[in-house]
């Protein structure tokens, strides 16, 4: 903006100077041709004078009439250069011109006065008079004067013509400068032009990288989900197959019923992470309230579930789904949810024992329930505290399990990655 | 007796044999895969009874398929060192326990690679073979030739029977 402000006020100024020196040059032109003309013209008014001051001296000298030929015609050839004179004057813009002109003209009349009056007497016979008046000097003086002036005037319009010269060499020179300024401004210009689109076209390609960049980001988002949805319909579809070849099987009833129960509770784990969070973490708390839903009833009262929201990566759902239904399924088979009153208590929390290296410390706690053997309990545990122990191997973790009078208390810790 | 099993020769750029179980195996009663069963039954050993007495370790951090793992080869008479579920562990093991038979070695553990431990028991000479879920390691073939990698999930019998084969 500040480019097209400059560039303006120089186009401006240049137009201004450029006019002023056109102007100025025209005016010295004029001067310097009618120069030529003013000299001449003053010129011939001096021959004129002197023409008729030779006349007179010879008239009066030879008293013969053949000699005052040139005083005769001087005075028509005074007044001609005179008016050749005032023309020039009349178009000078110059005020003091036809003054001087005029003084001039002024003088040469008293002058021409002065002759006359010396011819006229001589002509009438009285040439003593008349000599005597020429040795009064009046007439030289005069003549004198008349030179004078006419150096001043023709001095004078020299020095005018020169000034006028100089005027216009002067806009002259501060002509170049500006149309070097203007030059710059123009440059300056298309430079910033040249930016102006460059930093655009920049702008264009980072907005189309932007959307790029967006629309790879909603398709890896579609992918995902596209993805949970498969996973969901996985579950389904494996939970159906079990059920269809256990049909009809009375004697594995058991089994069938053992494999169903854990396969929904891991597709209960996973749907807490289906829920679009992130593809590759979960969130801790849904997935252990999701794979208590089935034991809880509406009240909310039979099981508690507390912690702080702690990030996990997916891979670990799956182990703690399984111990979370082993333990469930405990409860509900000899532990606090096998009666009514009876209650499940899981708290979290971030232990930091040695710094740099958090672990999540899980702890399951049974009330309310009947009472419990523990040498039993151990022995029974069989196959599901192997796979516990194992599941909390793969979380890098371990597994404690106590039957203090109560009600079972589990504690599984392993280091948050 | 294994007339359901199809090699798959990989492209010429792997150089190890890669087992893939493909065709679906109708099960008889006994649970296993129906065939002639007295051609080659001595050779192939009675069910029940063809890992017995080999301590076999298993590497493995998934706990359900270690449980799987060691269940089949304990069912089939064998003792199970392990399963060790960490890279460290298993390194542990294989250092510190002094007889070990055969193992099974998956190749990722909880993000580590095995191959520490597939050296140790070369040098050792105690055969094993590898389990991966990735179709492509052509790195064991280079590094490990001549043992067998098998693609999860492998049935239970195709890794009993080649344990057997392979165990000193």
């Amino acid at each position: 903006m500040p480019v097209f402000a400059a560039l303006a006020a120089a186009l401006l100024a240049l137009g201004l100077v450029i006019g002023q020196t056109i102007v100025a040059q025209r005016d010295a032109r004029n001067l310097a041709m009618t120069e030529g003309d003013t000299l001449l013209g003053l010129n011939d008014l001096m021959q004129a004078m002197l023409n008729a001051e030779t006349g007179q001296r010879g008239y009066l000298l030879t008293l013969k009439p053949e000699y005052l030929a040139p005083y005769l015609s001087a005075k028509e050839r005074r007044d001609r250069a005179l008016a050749r004179l005032r023309e020039i004057s009349a178009r000078s813009p110059d005020a003091a011109f036809p003054e001087q002109l005029a003084k001039i003209a002024a003088m040469t009349d008293t002058k021409f006065g002065e002759l006359d009056r010396s011819v006229a007497l001589t002509k009438a016979g009285y040439r003593d008079q008349a000599l005597a008046l020429i040795q009064a000097d009046l007439g030289k003086l005069q003549m004198d004067a008349i030179r004078r002036e006419v150096a001043l005037l023709s001095l004078e319009r020299a020095t005018k013509r020169r000034e006028s010269f100089a005027r216009a060499a002067t806009l002259e020179r501060r002509l170049l400068p500006l149309i070097g300024i203007l030059g710059l401004a123009i440059l300056a210009l298309i430079y910033a032009a040249f930016r102006s689109e460059h930093s655009r076209s920049l702008a264009e390609a980072e907005a189309e990288q932007a959307a790029a960049l967006r629309e790879a980001n909603e398709r890896i988002e579609l992918l995902a989900r596209e993805l949970n949805h498969r996973v969901k319909n996985l579950f389904s579809v494996i939970l159906s197959i079990v059920s269809l070849s256990g049909r009809k099987q009375a004697s594995s009833r058991e089994v069938v019923d053992d494999i169903r129960a854990r396969i929904r509770a891991l597709s209960l784990a996973h749907s807490a992470s289906l829920g679009g969070y992130g593809i590759d973490r979960v969130e801790l708390g849904p997935v252990i309230v999701k794979t208590m839903e089935p034991y809880a009833d509406d009240g909310g009262t039979r099981v508690h579930v507390s912690g702080p929201a702690i990030d996990l990566p997916a891979r670990m759902v799956t182990p703690i789904g399984l111990i979370v239904h082993e333990l469930a399924t405990n409860a509900v088979k000899y532990g606090a949810l096998s009666v009514e009153g009876g209650t499940v208590a899981i708290a979290w929390e971030v232990e930091e024992t040695t710094p740099g290296l958090p672990v999540l410390a899980l702890s399951w706690t049974e009330t309310g329930g009947p009472a419990i053997d523990a040498a039993m309990a151990e022995k029974t545990g069989g196959f599901g505290s192997q796979m516990t122990t194992l599941a909390a191997g793969q979380l890098g973790g371990t597994i404690e399990r106590g039957w203090p009078a109560e009600g079972a208390v589990v504690r599984l810790k392993f280091p948050l990655p | 007796m294994t007339p359901h099993i199809q090699p798959i020769m990989p492209p010429a750029k792997h150089f190890y044999p890669v087992v893939l179980d493909r065709a679906p195996v109708r099960l008889a009663a006994s649970g296993l895969p129906p065939g002639n069963p007295g051609a080659g039954a001595a050779a192939a050993g009675k069910p029940g009874e063809r890992l017995l007495g080999k301590r076999i370790l298993i590497v493995e951090d998934e706990a359900l398929v270690a449980l799987e793992l060691q269940f089949a080869f304990e069912d089939e008479g064998a003792e199970v060192v392990g399963p060790a579920q960490s890279l460290m562990k298993a390194l542990e093991t294989a250092t510190h326990d002094a007889e070990i038979d055969i193992a099974l070695l998956d190749v990722d553990i909880a993000g580590e690679n095995v191959f520490p431990v597939a050296d140790l028991l070369r040098r050792r000479g105690v055969p094993f073979a590898f389990h991966t879920g990735h179709a492509s390691r052509s790195e064991l073939g280079a590094l490990f030739p001549g043992t067998t990698t098998f693609i999860k999930p492998a049935m239970a019998e195709t890794l009993i029977m080649h344990l057997r084969k392979i165990a000193r």
